[in-house]
């Protein structure tokens, strides 16, 4: 739901109407996704020490 | 990570560009990813669909990533796309119309999201593009290929390094193709 102080964009005709999702900068975004994948690194790094020893008891 | 495509693809992708999920679940996931994909579609106004954003967002029960995801998601370079009464409407009908070009061409299960994705296409036509990483419910069968990129990604835990090739396509809604399946359609 838009709220009254958004503005729609809507320039053209059959444009897509859209508002603004953010104002979060491409330096704050790309620090985001660092963090992000370092999280998922770490928690692979998990998952495959416990199949990695799974498999080293059906073995 | 490097991306390889045909440079010429950047100056092919002007005006609206609709990011699907796969596509943007690895811009969330890979810096690297992230900024190449920026790079490619410098020139294009990069929009959320609804059903995208849903799709994004829906699974993150644990609050920290909900709270990442949403932050990703306020990119300024990010605009979402508005629904309103009228595009119900539109979205409905052109969906069931697709829905039946589909089944006709052996896809009845087309993904409910996507079949959504391109309702909404449908109803701006050819001015938007999306890019997408799903080669199955987005051929040729509605769209134009404007062109690929390819990705190369390292996943490297503790004991195992391996290289993951991800295709990201971007396709262009085909109205006249799309005119073309509905009326052959067989009356019975």
């Amino acid at each position: 739901m838009l709220k009254k102080t958004e503005k729609l964009q809507k320039n053209e005709q059959n444009a897509p109407v859209v508002v603004k999702a953010g104002s979060r900068s491409h330096r704050e975004i790309v620090e985001l996704v660092t963090r992000v994948k370092e999280k998922i690194e770490k928690m692979e790094a998990k998952i495959s020490y416990t199949s990695v020893y799974h498999n080293a008891r059906v073995l | 990570m490097p991306a390889y495509f045909d440079p010429s693809l950047i100056d092919q992708l002007t005006g609206y560009l609709i990011i699907d999920t796969n596509v943007l679940h690895s811009c969330f996931t890979d810096p690297k990813f992230f900024v190449d994909f920026m790079v490619i579609t410098k020139n294009t106004q990069l929009l959320i669909d609804p059903i995208v954003r849903l799709e994004f967002m829906r699974g993150a029960y644990q609050e920290n990533l909900y709270a990442e995801k949403r932050a990703f998601l306020e990119y300024d370079k990010f605009y979402i796309m508005t629904d309103h009464y009228q595009m119900y409407k539109d979205l409905y009908d052109r969906a069931l119309s697709i829905s039946r070009i589909y089944s006709h061409h052996g896809k009845p299960d087309l993904k409910l999201g996507d079949l959504f994705i391109i309702a909404r296409m449908a109803i701006y036509k050819s001015r938007v593009i999306l890019a997408t990483m799903d080669k199955d419910d987005f051929g040729t069968l509605l769209f134009n290929r404007i062109g690929i990129a390819t990705f190369t990604r390292e996943k490297k835990d503790k004991h195992v390094q391996k290289d993951i090739i991800e295709v990201t396509q971007f396709l262009r809604f085909d109205q006249k193709q799309c005119d073309e399946c509905f009326g052959g359609l067989p009356k019975r």
